[in-house]
Formats: C-alpha cells, structure tokens, sequence
C-alpha cells in the first residue's frame, strides 16, 4: 500500500519529472497523428486504386492485343466462373491529344483506353468519378444537354464550386460552333488583320475560340457530334489555389492521334467530343487517361479483324464476387493461360511497388518516432536516478522500517509505470484532438506561414483524410508506456540495492 | 493512560493482549517461526562462545535481545575502520538500558546491528535466545517491521506524506493492499490512538515542515510504536533538540517504558540524557566498559 501512495505523492509533488515525460507524450501524439493520417492516405489511396483497376487484370503482353474477347471471356468463366461477377473487355493504346486553347494547339501525351460503355461500370468504381449524374448511373458517349455537376459530388467537404461547368453541355457545345460561325464569316468578308480588333468581347472568353472544325458541309457541330471521349481532369483544368480552371468542357471537341496495329505501325488520328470529365483523384490517371468506346478506339487501330467481324482487345478486367480470394483466382487463371502472351495480375500486384513505398514510408516514420520515444526514456531514466539520490535516505526510512527491496523497486517501477501512463494518455488525448481539427490546424499553420501544408492542387482532396485505428493506438500507448518502465528499471534496482545505513547517513 | 494498556504487552502479562480491534496483533512470537540455528545459551550472557570459554566482557542474565561478540569494521578506501571489537549485551524484557558513548564510540551501529539494519562481521545477534542476524532479508523486513520500532536523531519522516500517513507506513508495510483497505477505519483509528498517546493528535494531517522538531520526534515515535513493536530502538532521540523539548521527550520514552513495560534501548552521548534509564553502559573504542545500574 506504501508503494502506491508514495508513487502517487511523488508524482503530485516531482514537477521535474512531469516534465521529463512531455518528450513521451509530444512522441506518442505524433504517432498517432502520423499513422492516422498516413493510413487515411493509403486506405483512399488504395480505395482509388481499386476502384480503378478492377479485381483482376487479365493483359496481353502485346500492345496488339488478343483476338475475339468473348471467347477468352469464355475461358476465364470455366476456369474460375464461380469466383466471377463481371468482366469487361478493353483496348489500352498509347496516344496524343491535341486540343486548342486560345490560338494555340495543345499537345499532352495520354492513355488511351477503349472501354464498353454497358460493361465498364460493372467492374470498378469507373462511373462513379463522373460528372454527370445520369452517367454515373448508366454510362453513355452521347453528349447531354447540361446538367453536369458544378459541386464536386466526391467532396466530403466544402470545396470551391466549379461555375464553368454550369456551361457544359449541348449549351456549350451549340455557343461555341456560334462563335465559330460568326468568326469565319467576319474573317471571310474583313478578310486579315482587323479580325482580333473587331472582336473584343469573343477575346475575352478563353473559349472563344476553342474547338475549331474543319468546315465540313455535312457536318453542323450545333446539332451533331463526333464520337464520345472522357477525358481526365488534369488534362481539361489546372487547380489554383483549390479552384478549378477549366481549358475544355464537355461538347468542346478534340483531336487524338494514335499508332495502329502492325509492323510498322501507322499514325492515324481523329476528332472526339468531350462527353465527361473523369476524377479519380488521383493525379497520375487524371492526368493520362482518356477513355473511349472500344469499337471506335478498335475500328480507329485496324484492330477488327474484317473476315469475322470481331474485334482485338489488350485487357480483360474482371471483377470477383463478394468474398473470392483474389490470389487464388489469379493463381487458377496464371496456370491456365500461356504465360509467355498473358500477364495476369491482381490490383495490388500491378500497383505493388506504388503500395509497399507507402507502408515502407510509416514503416520508416514509426521507427523514427519510435526512438523518439526511447529518447525521452533516456530523459525518464536520468531523472529518475536523480531522484532515487534525492529520496535516499527516505528509501533508508522505508527499509528501517521494514519495507523490502523488492518494496522500494516497485515504488520507482509504479511511478515509472504512472508516469507513462500520464504521458501516453495525455498524448493520446493531444494526438486525437490533433486529428479531429487537422484541417483546422493545417489551415491555420498555412496562414501563419503563408506556406500551404496540406495543398489541395497536389492532392486532390479537399480534406486531410485520416483513419484512426484502435490497435495501432494500442500499440503506440504500450510501447510508450513499456519504454516509461524500461527507463525506471535502472534507478528502482538502485533504490532496492541500497544499505539502509548508508542511505539513512546520507546527507 | 490506561487505554495505551491495551496497545502494549506488559512485563507482567508476557502473552500479548488481543489487541482493541480484535484483529490478531503482530504475532508476539512471530519471529518463533523463523529458521536459523538455535544456540543453546550456556552462559549468563546468553553467548555461546566459539571456543566454549568464559568471555571476560562483563555478563548480565540472558535477555529479550542479546549481543554476542560483535565485531563491525568499516572499509573507507582500502582503509579498515574497526568500529566495534567484540561487543557483548544482553537486554532485559521492560528494560530501559542506556548505551553512552562519545561520538564515534560505535554506539549507533551498535544499535543499527541490534535493530538488523546491518549484519555484524562478527557475533550474533539472539532475540529470546534465537539468532537473528544471519535470517533472510524477508524475515529481517519482517522483524524490523513488527518486533522493532526505531526512533532517529533527524527524526526521518517522508516529508511527502502527512503526520497521519508518516505513522501509518509500518501498518502499510506490514499488510497487503487488501489487507490494508479492508482495514483502513481500524489503522486509521490505531494511528491517531498513538498520535494521542504521545500528544499529537492536533497535527494529523500538518506535513513534517509544518511541524517544530518536538513534534516531529513524537511524530517518529508513534510511527514506531504503531506496530506494537516489542523493542524500541532510540538513536540520539534528543540530540537534535533543545534541553526542554528533549526533556519532554525523554519523559515520553520513559513512561513507555514504566507505564506500557516497552523495552527501550537508547543510545546516546548525554550523561545526563543515560540518566533517565534503568540501566546505562558504556561503550568506548567499540567496546562494553562500564555497566550502571542507575535504578538498581
């Protein structure tokens, strides 16, 4: 019973040794802070991933593809139909856009990938980074009338409204071949340099003079359009200060241009309509894919062969039922098919090195902080031995009295083992409240520093996400908590060996 | 004063009254379970010497607490310093027994030996007729816990604690956590009964810095008696006090011993302090030289 109260007096009376574990309870907040945000990261991340990428990816090796899809489709459903909920056929081509933008042509190297517009949503979370509703619900290429989302429908959060995309649409589409008419018609009659002057109020919209056609007779860009592209966000806006600006929206028309099948491979290129805008947020597919219908993408390659009528594809992806061991279904499918033409591979195989960097880097951080902590045991450890040469001769009452060594070592343990616990709790209360205003916090240190901690033009989120995980905090608390006791070992051994002679002559 | 009757054993009824709480006191003859050789005492001192003579040293009836030729040498950087040299003492039950000696004499480790905070080189230590020095150190926490009550020069409370809690750490020593919640009113009521008993009873819950130094060694008093010890063991208990208060002190110790029949054993470098016991004797150069009966 000594043991307890005497832990407890010197915990409310050893100021110095409160402060001694501030070091404990700064690591302890800091690591959870840093796990919940970096497991928020990586829970979205690969949320993204996932839902881009489909279960399983069955690849041709070749950029050329495998003939008849459905029949393959058919191989795949006898090997491991039981497992399968959905597949879809798809063409993956490198490419060039070209856009215009003012006077200028744009050029931006892209991914071009033909998909089915009935099957794609089946297998990943495509349809649902759409802008429009109706084609987050059943994907088509036909442009609509309006209608597209101005709020971001993925914010979790107030984010800046993207008024240009009230425009978007047949609206849009039908205002810019205007434009475009008025223009060439003024150019006709004033024939050279007067144009620019004579048309202020068109210069000031950057839009003026996007989508330019070729005149053709039998086509009226105000009623018709070419076939149907979605591109990704990077590719149509640029982000400032978490506004979005867009270059292109939907019913504006632009230009790709990609290599056809065979040896040596051709350059063809034609024009599209944008019918959507894609945001996955994350910017290395925003900023490279642009989908198409795969009988387009396959007619524009040469990829239909002209006796059967059927068509080549480069990639099958297949979506798993509820519950399916993706790595079995994958092993079933490698040993079935000829390794040497397929490349057969679940997501986190295919996004393997992007997600072990990740683990790798809280791997790295928690270490990092970890001896943080063990640093401040060393601190723990220092006054504590002061603390045992001050209290020496109580130590020599306590034994004359008849406590015994092992007595005298649980005090110093219990108060080690107090002691942790303050600093890991208090830690722990600082660390969750830390997480619950990160965004507060984080807006609040870009407005002292002027500097942007979490900048939504890099990320893509409008908010820091974070993912709180009971074990991890566990974890964190333990070890804290382990390390307080570790630290206190040391002075309570020295406190238990003491004579209590000596340590009652001590002065 | 006829209550503290009850919270002592007396020279004339040596089994232990049952304690006020009904609860079983420390166990009068606790230490009767512990191992260790049993000398068979063959001589009036109480001291088998290992060669079977006669020591020279003065001899006195086999007592409560006995020494035998103690020997304990300090080693200060590679320099011995004898400290005693073959030390024999016998302590009567209900004696009030005076060790004076000058300052260095031995005389406190004397006491530290007697009271099992260190272990003679040499000699034994008996308690009613049994060695005690050579027992486990779980026995001697046990002994020094039950059987002593110690009293300092510096009076030694924790200062974190209040006059209550300083008196009340042997009674939590001794128990459990259990033990001692269960029986928290009862320890609660045995310690301010001994704060009252020696006249504290206005200060249980003042801190040792609140305290003047007449209180503080009452304070350490009753801590020492709270377990009803069997000896009290008293080092300098007025060396650090003014003749008054030291005085007040000392008739406090003495009514311990006249009116509850505690067997006390002082040390101090004050004649006139020594005079205040039954019995006094010298110690000088870390030997026994003088026997006084100074109430024979």
């Amino acid at each position: 019973m000594y043991r307890w109260l005497l832990c407890w007096r010197y915990l409310r009376t050893r100021y110095i040794a409160l402060a001694s574990i501030i070091s404990v309870t700064l690591g302890v907040a800091t690591m959870i802070v840093v796990n919940s945000v970096m497991m928020g990261f990586t829970h979205e991340m690969e949320n993204r991933l996932h839902g881009i990428l489909s279960d399983i990816i069955f690849q041709s090796r070749s950029l050329e593809g495998f003939p008849d899809p459905d029949w393959h489709m058919e191989q795949i459903r006898r090997v491991a139909g039981d497992d399968i909920e959905a597949m879809t056929p798809t063409v993956v081509v490198p490419g060039m856009l070209n856009y215009q933008v003012g006077d200028t042509w744009m050029t931006r190297p892209v991914q071009i990938i033909g998909i089915d517009e009935k099957t794609q949503g089946l297998v990943s979370d495509f349809s649902k980074y759409l802008q429009h509703p109706e084609n987050r619900r059943q994907l088509s290429f036909q442009l609509r009338e309006g209608g597209y989302d101005v709020v971001d429908h993925q914010a979790d959060g107030p984010s800046l409204p993207r008024e240009e995309m009230a425009l978007a649409g047949w609206e849009h589409r039908r205002r810019m071949a205007r434009m475009k008419k008025m223009l060439l018609e003024i150019e006709r009659s004033e024939k050279a340099s007067e144009a620019s002057e004579s048309l202020p109020a068109n210069l000031q919209d950057p839009f003026a003079r996007a989508a330019p056609q070729e005149p053709a007779l039998q086509f009226d860009p105000e009623k018709s359009q070419y076939t149907g592209i979605i591109l990704g966000i990077g590719l149509v806006s640029f982000r400032r200060d978490g506004q979005d600006h867009f270059l292109l929206l939907p019913g504006d028309d632009v230009k790709l241009t990609l290599p056809t099948v065979g040896t040596p491979p051709k350059i063809v290129s034609d024009t599209f309509t944008i019918v959507d805008i894609y945001e996955s947020k994350m910017s290395e597919y925003d900023s490279n894919f642009a989908f198409v219908p795969i009988r387009a993408l396959q007619q524009l390659r040469g990829m239909i062969d002209p006796s059967t009528g059927k068509g080549y594809v480069n990639a099958i992806s297949i979506k798993l039922k509820p519950g399916a061991d993706m790595n079995k279904v994958r092993d079933k499918l490698r040993a079935a098919f000829a390794p040497q033409y397929y490349a057969i591979d679940t997501w986190r195989d295919n996004q393997g090195p992007l997600l072990a960097a990740v683990s790798m880097e809280t791997a790295i951080l928690n270490v990092l902080l970890f001896l943080i902590i063990c640093v401040a045991g060393f601190g723990i450890l220092a006054i504590f031995f002061m603390i045992v040469v001050e209290k020496t001769r109580d130590i020599g009452i306590l034994k004359a009295l008849g406590a015994s060594s092992g007595g005298v070592m649980s005090i110093f343990l219990g108060y080690g083992l107090l002691l942790g616990m303050v600093g890991a709790g208090v830690g722990l209360v600082l660390g969750l409240l830390f997480i619950r205003h990160i965004n507060e916090i984080a807006d609040l240190l870009g407005r002292i520093t002027g500097h942007r901690v979490f900048d939504p033009d890099i990320y893509y989120f409008y908010k820091i996400p974070t993912i709180v995980d009971p074990w991890t905090v566990g974890w964190i608390i333990s070890g804290a908590m382990m390390i307080a006791i570790l630290a206190s070992i040391l002075p309570a051994l020295r406190a238990a060996r003491l004579h209590p002679v000596e340590a009652l002559r001590y002065e | 004063m006829n209550k503290t009757f009850s919270l002592f054993r007396t020279r004339q009824n040596p089994p232990p009254p049952v304690s006020p709480e009904g609860e079983a006191p420390a166990p009068a003859n606790g230490h009767m379970e512990l191992a260790g050789p049993h000398f068979v005492s063959s001589r009036s001192d109480g001291c088998l010497h290992p060669s079977g003579q006669m020591s020279d040293q003065v001899s006195a009836c086999p007592g409560i607490l006995s020494a035998c030729d103690i020997t304990k040498t300090y080693r200060k950087a590679a320099v011995e310093i004898p400290v005693l040299k073959g030390v024999n003492l016998s302590v009567q039950a209900g004696e009030f027994l005076a060790i004076v000696g000058q300052s260095g004499s031995g005389k406190s480790t004397l006491l530290h030996l007697l009271g099992l905070l260190d272990r003679p080189d040499e000699g034994t230590i008996s308690l009613e007729g049994r060695r005690i020095d050579n027992l486990a150190a779980s026995a001697r926490d046990r002994l020094r816990n039950r059987t002593f009550g110690m009293v300092f020069q510096f009076y030694h409370l924790l200062p974190e604690l209040s006059t209550l809690e300083n008196v009340m750490i042997p009674l939590m020593i001794s128990q459990s956590v259990w033990r001692y919640l269960r029986h928290r009113r009862e320890n609660i009521r045995r310690a301010k009964e001994i704060l009252e008993l020696v006249g504290l009873s206005h200060r249980l819950k003042h801190r040792p810095r609140e305290l003047s130094g007449g209180e503080l060694q009452r304070a350490a008093i009753a801590r020492a008696l709270v377990n009803q010890p069997r000896i009290l063991l008293a080092d300098e208990p007025t060396g650090n006090l003014d003749p008054a208060t030291g005085r007040e002190i000392l008739r406090l110790i003495q009514n311990l011993n006249r009116q509850v029949g505690l067997t006390i054993v002082m040390v101090t470098h004050d004649r006139t302090v020594a005079e205040m016991a039954d019995r006094v004797v010298s110690l000088v150069d870390g030997r026994i030289t003088h026997q006084d009966f100074a109430r024979a």
